[in-house]
């Protein structure tokens, strides 16, 4: 449940919702530059230009920036500073390094605040201080963060930039040329339907989205089968036998794990009664989907790591006697983008999780509807990389799992656990459990979105004794029922962190003993 | 067990007990055509565990060569009292070949496999003599008298008890008669070469 | 050879009539930590033989102290068990004295006991280490080596070397160790244990290690035995032979020490039998300590000066002589002939991890390929012995 502050209600009437995309044709078609017509086909294409190579610079950067972050994590985790000192920047010294971008952050924040609760009016000067901080802020990240901090990363991305374009003799061109790209365009494609936050600007919101697909969830599975075909074909192109092996282990343990991946999301897609991420974010409004669904959410986390291939799923590409797996014949820039892709990958199935299981975009909006472009993406990304610090959280702690029990612990556990909790969801949504948004009154829109002439529909919104008392016998017990299992399971997992926290054996089963003479 | 026993099995094996102890025995086989029947009766009696094979080169000589070999060998079911058995082996043109205990304990077919390539004696029954440790296209036994080193340095061929205290001095083979590997080497390669070119003079 | 209850495969009819598939691991490989080739002949992942190839390191050891005097074999002998370097300077000095007949005094014994007990934690804490760092985790081999480290620094505040100390000599130890040995001592042992417990918290308790080590290249107690298995793989499999009980050498009659064994002869076993072995370590230098610095210390000198320590004045009379001592990976033996010269006869290593490497063949079959390396790691082998 989030604590919403009540006058934000409005942030959930979407009449004149726009996404990026939509803004950008608005903005072209009211002649910006003077004099200058696009076309439909010139501003499109411009839109598209710019799209994808802010896509892949932004891509890049996470690549540099999650690689960067991930040392420094593991570092503290493992209890050694080797790698918080690099470049010179020492993290003992976080504030002395961040205050300015902190500080110019919080200046618009703070005036913002002012605006808002203490009711004060600076006209104009807000906006015009926040782009002006932004754009400090953003220069301040370069110089400091991605020249000193990052400079490692992206000297390595460089390196492999420059290298020697080499490919096996009797390897297939063709194919070798475009697997990397394959497995480099589902990612791209991804980011298109995810909602990264919402802003009010000029009587709009706009989705930081760039296409509202109305099959946005199956977008993204489709595009990790896509990168299964990717890494088949780069097995297959290497004329290599051992990346051979490799790339039919990875594909084997991608397709297992797809299954549950997407069973757990049909249970969101259950949940939420639509496939369209944005209305599954705004579908978690009166509470996230990992209260109800706290089975799937799990999961899709176990199903999430290993379709990413990390560790401890990563024997396929990181296994002792194949050295590489599916990319061991790729080198350069071929494997930039299939590293670029692996990265990418981790931030979109986190992204994702977030979209679906944890409310998006949404928190306490501390600072009023004029913050909200700043208060939603910091709530996303705040979200999205605590998932990604649980990824390298396991990634620290456990050693590999060997390749058939990867496939025995997908067949034989997570499938038929998913195949149940998707059986218990659509009981959910057939019984009307007043937890499963998609039982909420559905109105249907009144306004057409100008551009696109989309209809978005709205949730009305019951408390749950409202809805409770309109569910007839078996319904309410299916309720009192699941809401107990879902209190069980709540209470073991905490139960099993807090003895984590206390250091005592976690293992059910007992310590294999010696005997002693 | 021991030592009695031990001295009875020895002696009824046609070998020769030289130092018994409760920890560490030494014994002498004087005769080793029946060494495979010595080393089962050894087994039966107790002396399950090998723990070592070696071998040294003690006479390079027109007769062939002799070499000494010790097994070392613990019975667990005595505590684990280690027995090392030593005997010499005479390397002749037509004389036996050396019997393989492998068959007896799987352990010794490894450092038999050693003892071939370090001192060029081959066993007989063991179908696994591959080179251990040095390369396959090596030439020599290193731990051979004989045996003078290789391309980067000459060493002088090694005396044995040039020393007082030592009965009897065993004279170095000369220089005539010494095997440089190097020298073996580069002949080989030589003749390779020329080889090679009187092919492609005739075509 | 096969128990009903270990997890072989058994080869099944194939209507495919598919090929079995030669994987080359090594001789360089990220996953081994020296240089080792093993091809494994593998009907996809089912192996079917592993040929070990060794040699890559051998550096002719033993043909080499036949060409230096006595007191230098100490240093070739040391760096074939680099992990633990002070049992070649024991095994020399073991050899010299019994040749000579001259014994060390007893508070040399003692601190021979020390020197020997840091090297056995030294190298079970890298093998710790090295063995989450093969099968994948990142994190033991952090916390094996800075563990590590502190017994490398009490080594070299003995002898000024972290890994080829020279301290022990013919005759005893070199010299007795500086006043502050003794408090650093004590104040690694206060911490180990700590160390250790955090150690099984975090991997020995992982259900992911011991569902891929359990039942995983299950050694018969017969069969190792006839192959020469020793040390903690012997143990593991079921054989309670430590030669530090059996044939007692340096002080370790007198320490109160308990000998772990296991029951499923697996690579768990191996691995459960080492990490008890390393919190025994510390029960046996905790004694240690007692009887060097405490109120019941062992007075007197720590070298008999009857035995040279300069090079070349070292001259065993004419005798042959096999000492062995309980390394960290098994029984570590020296064969020394000598005919009373400056330079021995023969010098014959009896390594241990030749014999485990050689087992890993029948360990492995039946077996999946990613469980080379589980078997591999459970042996500890140590190349730099193996090649010589």
């Amino acid at each position: 449940m989030i604590p919403l502050i009540p006058a934000l209600q409005q942030v959930y009437d979407y009449q004149d919702a726009l996404t990026v995309w939509e803004a950008l044709r608005v903005w072209l078609n009211t002649e910006p530059i003077h004099g200058w017509r696009f076309t439909p086909f010139w501003s499109n294409a411009l839109m598209l230009v710019s799209a994808l190579i802010f896509i892949f610079l932004f891509e890049l950067m996470l690549t540099v920036g999650i690689q960067i972050w991930e040392r420094r994590v593991l570092g503290r985790m493992q209890q050694r500073w080797g790698p918080r000192l690099l470049g010179d920047i020492n993290s003992r010294q976080f504030w002395r390094v961040f205050w300015p971008i902190v500080a110019l952050l919080a200046f618009p924040a703070v005036l913002y605040g002012l605006e808002y609760w203490a009711k004060l009016d600076f006209g104009k000067f807000v906006p015009y201080a926040t782009i002006a901080c932004t754009f400090a802020a953003f220069g301040v990240y370069l110089i400091y963060v991605c020249g000193w901090l990052w400079r490692q990363g992206f000297a390595d991305a460089l390196k492999l930039f420059v290298k020697e374009d080499v490919a096996p003799l009797n390897a297939d061109r063709f194919l070798f040329f475009i697997a990397p790209a394959l497995a480099y365009l589902p990612s791209l494609l991804s980011w298109v339907v995810i909602p990264f936050g919402v802003a009010a600007v000029a009587g709009h919101y706009i989705y930081y989205q760039l296409a509202n697909l109305n099959v946005g969830l199956l977008l993204i599975v489709a595009d990790f089968s896509l990168f299964l075909v990717a890494i088949i074909i780069s097995g297959y192109a290497s004329n290599n036998k051992y990346a051979l092996i490799g790339a039919m282990r990875e594909a084997a343990e991608l397709l297992t794990y797809e299954v549950p991946m997407l069973m757990s999301l049909l249970c969101v897609a259950l949940f939420a009664g639509t496939l369209n991420l944005t209305e599954i974010v705004q579908a978690q409004t009166r509470t996230w989907a990992i209260l109800p669904l706290l089975p799937a959410f799990v999961i899709f986390f176990i199903a999430a790591i290993a379709e990413t291939n990390r560790p401890p799923f990563d024997l396929p590409e990181a296994q002792n006697e194949l050295l590489g797996g599916f990319v061991v014949e790729y080198s350069g820039l071929r494997f930039a983008l299939f590293y670029v892709a692996e990265y990418a990958n981790i931030f979109l199935v986190c992204a994702e999780m977030t979209v679906c299981f944890l409310g998006g975009w949404q928190g306490p909006m501390f600072l009023g509807v004029d913050g909200l472009w700043l208060t939603s993406l910091f709530w996303f990304m705040l979200k999205t990389y605590a998932l990604i610090w649980c990824f390298i959280w396991v990634r620290a702690t456990m050693p590999r799992i060997r390749i058939d029990q990867i496939m025995f612990f997908s067949w034989k556990f997570l499938v038929p656990a998913s195949v149940i909790a998707v059986a218990v969801s659509a009981t959910g949504v057939a019984y009307r459990h007043p937890w499963f948004s998609a039982n909420q009154i559905w109105q249907a829109g009144t306004h057409a979105n100008e551009i696109t002439g989309q209809v978005l529909g709205e949730y009305k919104l019951l408390s749950t004794a409202e809805a409770l008392s309109q569910l007839t016998l078996p319904e309410r017990a299916f309720f009192w029922l699941y809401s107990a299992f879902l209190v069980a399971a709540a209470a073991f997992l905490i139960g099993l962190a807090w003895r984590v926290l206390k250091s005592r054996r976690t293992h059910p089963l007992p310590r294999r003993e010696v005997t002693w003479t | 067990m021991l030592p009695e026993a031990l001295a009875l099995a020895v002696r009824q094996a046609g070998g020769e007990a030289l130092l018994l102890d409760s920890r560490h025995s030494r014994a002498l086989i004087s005769d080793a055509s029946a060494l495979v029947d010595i080393c089962r009766n050894l087994q039966h009696a107790g002396f399950t565990r090998y723990v070592d094979f070696s071998g040294e080169h003690l006479e390079h000589g027109g007769e062939g060569d002799v070499f000494a070999l010790r097994l070392t060998l613990r019975a667990p079911a005595h505590g684990h009292s280690a027995l090392t058995l030593k005997w010499k082996f005479r390397l002749g043109a037509d004389g036996p070949a050396h019997p393989t205990l492998s068959k007896v304990w799987p352990g010794a077919g490894v450092a038999e496999r050693e003892i071939f390539e370090m001192l060029g004696l081959p066993f007989s029954g063991n179908d696994n003599l591959r080179p251990l440790l040095l390369d396959e296209q090596f030439i020599g036994n290193p731990l051979r008298l004989d045996f003078v080193g290789s391309a980067r340095g000459r060493t002088a061929p090694r005396t044995r008890g040039a020393y007082e205290g030592e009965g009897g001095s065993r004279a170095a083979p000369t220089e005539g008669e010494a095997f440089n590997a190097a020298d073996e080497l580069e002949r080989r390669y030589q003749a390779g070469v020329i080889e090679a070119l009187r092919k492609e003079a005739t075509g | 050879m096969t128990r009903t209850s270990d997890r072989r495969v058994e080869r099944r009819y194939d209507p495919l009539l598919t090929e079995p598939v030669v994987v080359s691991i090594g001789p360089q490989h990220p996953s081994l930590a020296a240089p080792l080739r093993l091809t494994v002949l593998a009907d996809g992942e089912l192996i079917e033989r592993v040929t070990p190839e060794i040699g890559f390191m051998h550096r002719g050891v033993e043909r080499l102290c036949q060409q230096r005097p006595w007191a230098a074999c100490a240093g070739l002998l040391s760096r074939c068990e680099w992990l633990s370097g002070s049992c070649g300077d024991y095994l020399l000095s073991a050899a010299v004295e019994e040749l000579t007949g001259i014994a060390p005094p007893p508070r040399a014994l003692w601190l021979r006991t020390t020197v020997l007990e840091l090297s056995r934690l030294a190298s079970h804490l890298f093998w710790w280490g090295d063995l989450g760092l093969e099968l994948g985790a990142i994190t033991p081999i952090f916390w094996g080596l800075r563990e590590r480290e502190g017994a490398l620094d009490l080594l070299a505040m003995l002898s000024g070397e972290r890994y080829h100390h020279g301290y022990i000599v013919p005759g005893g130890v070199r010299h007795e160790p500086p006043a502050d040995f003794y408090p650093a001592l004590a104040a690694y042992l206060a911490r180990l244990p700590k160390a250790f417990d955090a150690y099984e918290e975090l991997f020995s308790d992982n259900a992911i290690w011991v569902n891929r080590a359990e039942l995983i290249g299950v050694l018969e107690s017969e069969h190792a035995m006839l192959s020469g298995a020793s040390g903690p793989v012997l143990r593991a499999s079921g054989v309670a032979h430590d030669l530090r009980k059996d044939a007692p050498y340096a002080a370790y009659s007198e320490v109160e020490f308990g000998v772990p064994t296991g029951e499923h002869h697996d690579a768990l076993d191996r691995y459960r039998v080492r990490m008890q072995e390393m919190r025994e370590s510390v029960r046996i230098l905790s004694q240690c300590v007692g009887r060097l610095a405490g109120p019941d210390a062992v007075p007197g000198i720590v070298r008999r000066s009857e035995l040279p320590l300069a090079v070349g004045e070292l001259k065993p009379p004419a005798g042959e002589v096999y000492v062995a001592l309980e390394g960290p990976r098994g029984e570590l033996g020296l064969t020394a002939v000598s005919d009373g010269g400056p330079c021995p006869v023969r010098m014959h290593l009896r390594s241990p991890s030749l014999y485990h490497l050689h087992l890993l063949d029948e360990l492995c079959r039946g077996y999946l390929l990613a469980d080379i390396f589980v078997i591999y790691a459970s042996l500890d082998i140590m190349v730099g012995e193996v090649d010589r």
